[in-house]
């Protein structure tokens, strides 16, 4: 898969800006806070209908503009594709929601799912580290993320499920403000219980079948860069309560507050990879029941696949605790190349991969690692400051464009490992 | 320059409707003052007729002027089936077939917490009144397949365990003449999940 063209309007910093590219690696260089990451980002948002800088749509919009448009030609299994996305401040001042259009192949798209597994990227950040050191709503963003590209329809269940909590919250409030909980309140809850662990058995067992897939491959590389001496491990942390049994009905005052103390149950893998969809419905209903005090009291739904989080380990020590800074690097790596090894099998051709100022911060055996991955006829797109930091390897056959204030200048060629301009220096 | 007080209060007025925003509820309003003092009297007389005469049947909550309804009444319907449906214009489309021959019973919503609807807020007690009175066979759910249709079933089908009465929910898959290949994956993927053997 491989992009022809993008096309910017109102966009970030850009205003008007037509980038036509060629397959294999293109290198964006600028001076800082130029544009540089603004195009990958586009690049993402073309292709998840979302950014992963901002939770706010309207920032994408250029400061001052009304509407801003992102359009991508690119072909995919043979054939020439697009997609577009635009996003306009509402005329009407009352209902301040953007209007967001999408556009595929030219035909309207009702919901951001039209988009997923159209245009496919990977990306490479510097805030990929937060896989091990951000919270675990990154982990759960990265793993959905990827189940989306591969699986459009999961982002169904996620949104039904995310609909489900807000709904039951919305009720824990209620009963919480209402102080006595009949019978019909129970069970109205129970319907809500029941739908929470439908919705919420489909995404773990997605989730889980993707960290299964991953795994191996991840393990691999990492393998590779440690001199085959670190074994990696991914477990799946399912935030249940402690089992039953573990509370005295005498105790019911305390227990709202003797949950808050439970030490999240971590199941292996493994354990709940192999139970049935309907089976792990019925442990999350069983959990629920055992959480129903504290979650009125709490007047939030506490268990389920939106407080869930994945832990990394190497040689069965903690990672985002124990491991060394060079091993979180290689752990991340590691990672986000299985990530794109996956997402290539499953689109049987290699997804467009996007490099935003990672390579100055590799070392020559990660640059390596990435380079052999990078190989297989793939598209590369690269930000960078400088030049000089990379393996020359990097630059063989590579475009490069000059990105300056919103703007980005023709290519300049690369002759015998530099550009025949005057970059580097 | 603002609508003088009177427009501006009818413009309003339309606005409240659901999906009317400002300019439709404009469009409106000049509308009704475009017309003659009679058809502005005919119009108001409707709607407060219809708001005295329309009310729900006492005994399946079918919007209706006659009490018990002309479905309740009528002695050809089979009495040992009741369609639940979430709201009249279920009931309407479900007649339109003339396929179901049976009573209704009409929730007046789906279990919603966020618009502040709970089964105390929906005629459930009355559809249990009614099962427990009259010699119902089966109970067909025609709700739906929405988070809030889906609890609403969830939450009947716990209730009416107990007792011990044959229960349905139809299905739902894809539109007669419709072609698979151009068919919405998750509506595809509702009918696979539904599927019968043949
Ligand atoms: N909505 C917007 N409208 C106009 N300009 C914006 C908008 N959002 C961000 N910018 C500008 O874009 C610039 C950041 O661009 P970008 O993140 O692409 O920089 P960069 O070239 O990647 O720099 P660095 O090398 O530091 O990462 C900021 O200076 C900011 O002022
Ligand atoms: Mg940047
Ligand atoms: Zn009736």
């Amino acid at each position: 898969m491989h992009i022809h063209s993008i096309h910017l309007k109102n966009f970030r910093n850009y205003q008007e800006q037509v980038l036509e590219l060629q397959p294999g690696k293109t290198i964006l260089i600028g001076e800082n806070a130029q544009g540089k990451s603004n195009l990958l980002e586009a690049i993402e948002v073309a292709s998840l209908g979302k950014s992963s800088r901002t939770g706010n749509d309207q920032d994408l919009i250029a400061w001052q503009q009304a509407k801003m448009i992102i359009e991508v030609a690119y072909e995919k299994g043979g054939f020439a594709e697009t997609v577009g996305v635009s996003l306009a401040k509402p005329t009407a001042g009352k209902g301040a929601r953007l209007e967001r259009k999408i556009h595929v192949n030219g035909v309207a798209q009702n919901s951001v799912r039209g988009l997923l597994g159209r245009l496919v990227c990977v990306s490479f950040t510097t805030e990929d580290l937060n896989l091990l050191r951000g919270g675990p709503s990154y982990r759960r963003n990265w793993i959905d993320d990827i189940i989306c590209r591969i699986r459009p329809i999961y982002h169904e269940d996620l949104s039904a499920y995310q609909k489900v909590v807000t709904q039951r919250n919305k009720l824990l409030k209620t009963l919480f403000e209402k102080g006595k909980i009949t019978v019909t309140d129970q069970d109205e809850l129970l319907a809500w219980d029941k739908q929470l662990a439908r919705f919420g058995a489909k995404i773990i067992k997605e989730r889980l079948k993707l960290l299964q897939d991953i795994l191996p491959i991840a393990e691999g590389f990492q393998r590779h860069l440690s001199g085959q001496k670190e074994a990696l491990q991914a477990d799946y942390v399912f935030q249940a309560a402690k089992q039953a049994g573990a509370s005295d009905p005498d105790d019911a005052e305390d227990s709202a507050e003797s949950a808050q103390e439970d030490q999240p149950k971590s199941v292996s893998v493994s354990t709940l990879a192999k139970a049935e969809p309907a089976e792990v419905a019925s442990i999350l209903l069983t959990l629920l029941k055992q959480k129903r005090s504290a979650e009125i009291g709490r007047k939030q739904t506490l268990l389920g696949p939106h407080r869930d989080d994945i832990t990394f380990s190497l040689n069965n020590a903690q990672a985002s605790a124990f491991a060394s800074q060079g091993q979180q690097r290689s752990l991340v790596l590691s990672f986000k190349l299985a990530e794109l090894t996956l997402l290539s099998q499953a689109l049987d051709e290699p997804p467009v991969l996007l490099l935003d100022d990672v390579l100055a911060e590799l070392d020559l055996v990660r640059q390596g690692l990435l380079m052999s991955a990078v190989k297989q006829d793939l598209q590369t797109i690269i930000t960078t400051t400088h030049l000089s930091k990379f393996e020359p390897e990097w630059l063989a056959g590579a475009k490069v464009f000059q990105v300056n204030q919103g703007q980005i200048a023709n290519f300049v060629e690369m002759k015998d490992g530099a550009p025949a301009g005057s970059l580097r220096g | 320059m603002q609508f003088t007080r009177p427009l501006a209060k009818l413009i309003e007025q339309f606005q409240k409707f659901p999906g009317v925003g400002p300019k439709s509820a404009q469009r409106m309003a000049f509308h009704m003052l475009s017309l003659s003092p009679e058809e502005v009297n005919i119009f108001a007389d409707t709607i407060l007729e219809a708001k005295e005469k329309v009310r729900h049947c006492s005994q399946c909550f079918n919007l209706s002027e006659l009490d018990p309804c002309e479905i309740c009444t009528n002695a050809k319907r089979d009495r040992k089936l009741i369609c639940v449906v979430a709201d009249t214009r279920d009931v309407i489309a479900l007649e339109r077939t003339g396929e179901y021959k049976g009573l209704y019973h009409v929730l007046t919503g789906l279990i919603s917490p966020l618009e502040g609807r709970g089964p105390e807020q929906l005629s459930v007690k009355e559809l249990l009144g009614r099962i427990g009175e009259e010699d119902v066979h089966e109970i067909i759910l025609a709700i739906n397949p929405t988070i809030e249709g889906d609890a609403t079933v969830l939450y009947l089908s716990h209730l009416l365990k107990p007792v011990g009465i044959t229960m349905t929910r139809i299905a739902f898959g894809l539109p007669v003449g419709s072609d698979l290949e151009y068919a919405d994956d998750v509506t595809l993927a509702r009918a696979l999940e539904g599927r019968r053997e043949i």
